[in-house]
């Protein structure tokens, strides 16, 4: 085997046969911090499995705006979706977020793999179902929440992760990204979070002082 | 000396247009030699006040988000 494709989760107990056929037609790429790999809009070549590093999936409104749909890290994938259309587009934008390793599949390539491996492709149903629903989350939240609300959430998820994501520094305008909204409100909502006594803003750190307030917002009862 | 965690410029971005230096409420920017310098950096209190009111997205404050509690036991 050339690469690494046991690391990647949608191949975690993949056949043998599976590993090798990706092995034989997949290829590595790098990329720095803050390079873009794929463009919404733009024709779909190949789909793309992070083997280090971080990478931001967004999508961007014609005034610029940028909205993060996920952010992926080493073991997950990308642009399977239009990977798996006849003649599709990149859905959204992916760039890096720090210097990031990938293999990457051309999308015939995955498409003759799926047809010769019908196990695997009930595999990748199942990811695509996860996906679904993590959308359809997305969709509920954009459409049902205020950004007070999704701001309350998106700071108590954040304060849970710090463990997992050591050292992530977040700017307002990377907030504003994740929550749907523009810096100047989050600015605005988190002054109105610290005046209220949910959270304290100290020199480089957001402290989550009120956890019963917080999820209070969040769940829309303030 | 303790790290100061100071707001991040990017002077390829910023126009000197001084938006930020009205908005501080410490008082910390100032723009010197047609560049925007911290002028005070140890009262800086990065309240974020200076990104947000940057037009050019040319600022940037980071922080990291944690439980207060949390932080209390370490």
């Amino acid at each position: 085997m050339n690469h690494e494709w046991q690391a990647i989760t949608l191949l975690a107990g993949a056949d043998d046969a599976v590993l090798k056929a990706f092995d034989e037609r997949g290829w590595p790429v790098s990329y720095a911090e803050g390079e873009s790999v794929l463009w919404e809009g733009d024709e779909c070549k190949a789909v793309y499995f992070i083997t280090a590093g971080m990478v931001e999936v967004y999508r961007t409104a014609i005034d610029g705006r940028a909205h993060t749909l996920r952010v992926m890290r080493a073991g997950d994938s990308f642009n399977l979706v239009p990977g798996l259309m006849k003649e599709g587009k990149n859905l959204s934008n992916v760039r890096c977020l720090e210097k990031t390793d990938l293999l990457v599949v051309d999308q015939r390539d995955l498409q003759t793999i799926l047809a010769r491996y019908p196990k695997f492709a009930v595999r990748v149903l199942q990811d695509l179902a996860v996906r679904l629903a993590g959308l359809t989350g997305l969709v509920g939240e954009l459409a049902l929440h205020t950004v007070r609300q999704r701001t309350a959430a998106f700071l108590m998820r954040e304060a849970e992760n710090v463990s997992i994501e050591q050292g992530r520094r977040w700017t307002q305008d990377d907030m504003a990204r994740q929550i749907g909204t523009v810096r100047d409100v989050i600015g605005r909502t988190l002054r109105d979070f610290e005046e209220n006594g949910l959270i304290q803003r100290d020199r480089g750190n957001i402290s989550l002082i009120d956890r019963e307030g917080l999820g209070r917002t969040a769940n829309g009862y303030e | 000396m303790a790290e100061l965690n100071l707001p991040v410029i990017d002077a390829a971005k910023c126009t000197l247009c001084g938006i930020c230096v009205d908005a501080c409420p410490e008082e910390v920017l100032a723009i010197e030699a047609d560049m925007l310098v911290f002028s005070h950096p140890e009262q800086c209190t990065v309240c974020a006040e200076c990104e947000t009111v940057c037009p050019e997205a040319a600022v940037a404050c980071y922080y990291q988000i944690s439980w207060a509690e949390e932080e209390e036991q370490l």
